[in-house]
């Protein structure tokens, strides 16, 4: 370990090695640049997108846990009329079932025990569960076909956040920082908020990870609590010049360090000091929600006022938008409704749906829609048939990879519109005609919309071509779509 | 964020006053001896002949700011349940301490490549 420089490689040289397509014009951008080390705040020189991007910025609000469909956007009355007849053989095919209905000696039909309803000038079908959002049907692009291969927690998670179903690719919100860069020098580009409620299904730092593409671009999760960043004031004794004297000999020392080891991950060290340093002020401005008129916290709810709550994170994902956060993640959990649907559903929509609303009317009204795409969804669906025992008053659904919904609105997105549809069992996808589809992600199925289509699609908004956003790793070339995926044009505005 | 962690999180700030501390009794009479020893503790190598004068810059600019304000020293000296020697004057050991906090956050005390 000195100063000398190993094979006398340069850096230049280290990087012309790696870059390719656009993945070499994210990477142009960790050469040091005069606002690398800057403390003022201005923004480094972004990578440019493929094309006029529709969306600057993405606020996604994942489901953790697989919302029901049949009992929030799926309407079948069938189900209701054939409540606790088995599923017919050949409407479940081949079709695996987990572990937990596996064994069930009949697979006896549900219907929805909650009202339905047509909204809209589209006539969008919802449940009684979502008032507050189907007083924003008109907003909304619903698809109904969403599928996908996993059919578990964790790695249909994993699927849906990173396109592979094992862990360590970087999430679809480092992709989308690494492309397209930051709009805002002060915060990261990719923020993570979870609701703050007990579950015994954890979500993990690593959904919101940068994998192999340099650690500045992982999700920074804000704390569900009163502080959303932790330890941001220096300690008593520390004032900031002092604190200042400080960062500029250590980012000096690890400037030498890095001239040394020539590892970009020290100057990504060094970059992020310079982005907590700046954060220490701009983090109390984005999170501080006492200059918000009352009409607006009215808009969110009661609950807004709590910090952690969906609905708190939702006025906090417009903020964080309005100050150019590229990416806002949000998670809620607790749709996994394996038994007692009819009981416990009814409190994750209370939690999620006045929110909702409040976010698109928000954005809506200050123009921010026009360049901001919202996603809602889970993981997977949940079965048409009950996981245990069906009776008058209650069922549960076990996890169907299948067919489930989930709604797009905003920037680039066709409002007021279904996408797909699924048959009279609400178990499979079927073409316009009615005709079950048997999707394959090697080809697009129009009307059926894959994982890596939802990707392509986010990506696509934001102005960037999916098979093009590549970083090189371990000899090969990567995307957040693999080799698959392919952008669902129907839907764009 | 680990920045904000490592040196705000009052943890580390004690870590640094303790390392700060040895720094000052067993690390030598000079400012540059001292950096040095600290250096080596925390990275496990001597500074190199650039790193030195960084370091010593470090040091000396928080000597200056802490002498200049007596009260800030001991207000630092209070963060963490470590009861501080008080044989060494309250500028000199919070300067030594967050000199030492500022050697824990180097990227060659933390990574091992």
């Amino acid at each position: 370990m000195n100063s000398c420089d190993p094979l006398s490689l340069t850096r230049r040289h280290f990087f012309s090695r790696l870059t390719l397509g656009l993945g070499g014009a994210a990477l142009a951008n960790l050469l040091p640049s005069p606002t690398l080390f800057a403390a003022d705040g201005s923004a480094a020189a972004a990578p440019a997108p493929h094309f006029a991007p529709k969306a600057k910025r993405v606020i996604y609000l994942f489901m953790s846990g697989g919302p029901a469909q049949q009992d929030l956007f799926d309407y079948k009355p069938l189900l209701n009329e054939r409540n606790g007849e088995g599923l017919p053989a050949e409407v479940r095919g081949m079709q695996r079932l987990t572990g937990m209905s596996a064994n069930q000696a009949a697979l006896p039909l549900a219907g929805s025990q909650f009202k339905f309803a047509q909204h809209g000038r589209s006539g969008m079908w919802m449940s009684e569960l979502l008032p507050h959002l189907s007083g924003v049907s008109d907003e909304l692009c619903m698809i109904k076909s969403m599928w996908t291969e996993a059919i578990n927690h964790d790695p249909a998670i994993t699927f849906f956040q990173t396109g592979s179903q094992i862990a360590g690719r970087p999430s679809i919100g480092s992709w989308a920082s690494y492309g397209l860069g930051s709009m805002n020098e002060n915060l990261p580009s990719f923020v993570v908020l979870l609701t703050k409620k007990p579950t015994d299904q954890p979500l993990y730092a690593r959904l919101w990870g940068s994998g192999f593409l340099d650690s500045r671009y992982q999700g920074v999760r804000f704390a569900s609590g009163k502080d959303a960043v932790f330890y941001l004031s220096n300690p008593d004794g520390v004032c900031g010049s002092g604190r200042r004297a400080v960062l500029d000999r250590l980012a000096a020392l690890n400037r030498q360090q890095f001239e040394a080891e020539l590892d970009p991950e020290i100057e990504s060290r060094i970059s992020q000091y310079e982005m907590a340093y700046r954060m220490q002020t701009s983090v109390p401005e984005v999170t501080e929600i006492a200059n918000e008129p009352q009409h607006i916290l009215d808009l969110y709810g009661p609950e807004v006022q709590k910090p952690g709550t969906f609905a708190a994170n939702c006025l906090l994902a417009r903020r964080l938008a309005e100050k150019g956060v590229r990416f806002i993640q949000l998670y809620h959990p607790g749709w996994d409704h394996h038994g007692g649907l009819p009981q416990g559903l009814p409190n994750l929509t209370k939690e999620v749906d006045q929110g909702c609303a409040a976010l698109l009317k928000d954005l809506r009204q200050r123009g921010l829609l026009d360049d901001t795409l919202v996603v809602w969804g889970g993981e997977f669906g949940r079965t048409s048939y009950s996981q245990g025992k069906l009776t008058k008053d209650t069922y549960g659904r076990d996890h169907h990879p299948r067919c489930f919904t989930a709604w797009m609105a905003g920037a680039g997105i066709k409002p007021g519109m279904s996408y797909g549809a699924t048959d009279e069992y609400g178990y499979n996808l079927v073409d316009s005609a009615g005709q079950r589809l048997e999707p394959s992600k090697d080809h697009f199925t129009p009307g059926a919309v894959h994982v890596h289509d939802l990707q392509a699609t986010v990506l696509h908004l934001l102005g960037v071509d999916h098979t093009r956003l590549t970083h090189t790793f371990q000899g090969r070339r990567f995307r957040l779509t693999d080799v698959h995926g392919h952008v669902v044009k129907d839907i764009l505005s | 964020l680990q920045p904000l962690i490592l040196m705000n999180d009052p943890q580390f700030v004690e870590a640094g006053r303790a390392l700060g501390e040895r720094m000052l009794r067993e690390g030598g009479g000079t400012p540059d001896q001292r950096v040095a020893w600290a250096f080596r503790e925390v990275t496990g190598r001597a500074p190199t002949a650039r790193e030195l004068p960084e370091l010593h810059a470090l040091y000396e600019e928080q000597r200056t700011l802490f002498s200049s304000k007596p009260d800030d020293a001991k207000k630092l000296l209070k963060v963490g349940e470590y009861a501080p020697d008080s044989s060494f004057a309250a500028p000199e050991l919070a300067a030594a301490a967050v000199t030492a906090n500022a050697l824990l956050n180097l990227d060659a005390s933390l990574m091992l490549r």
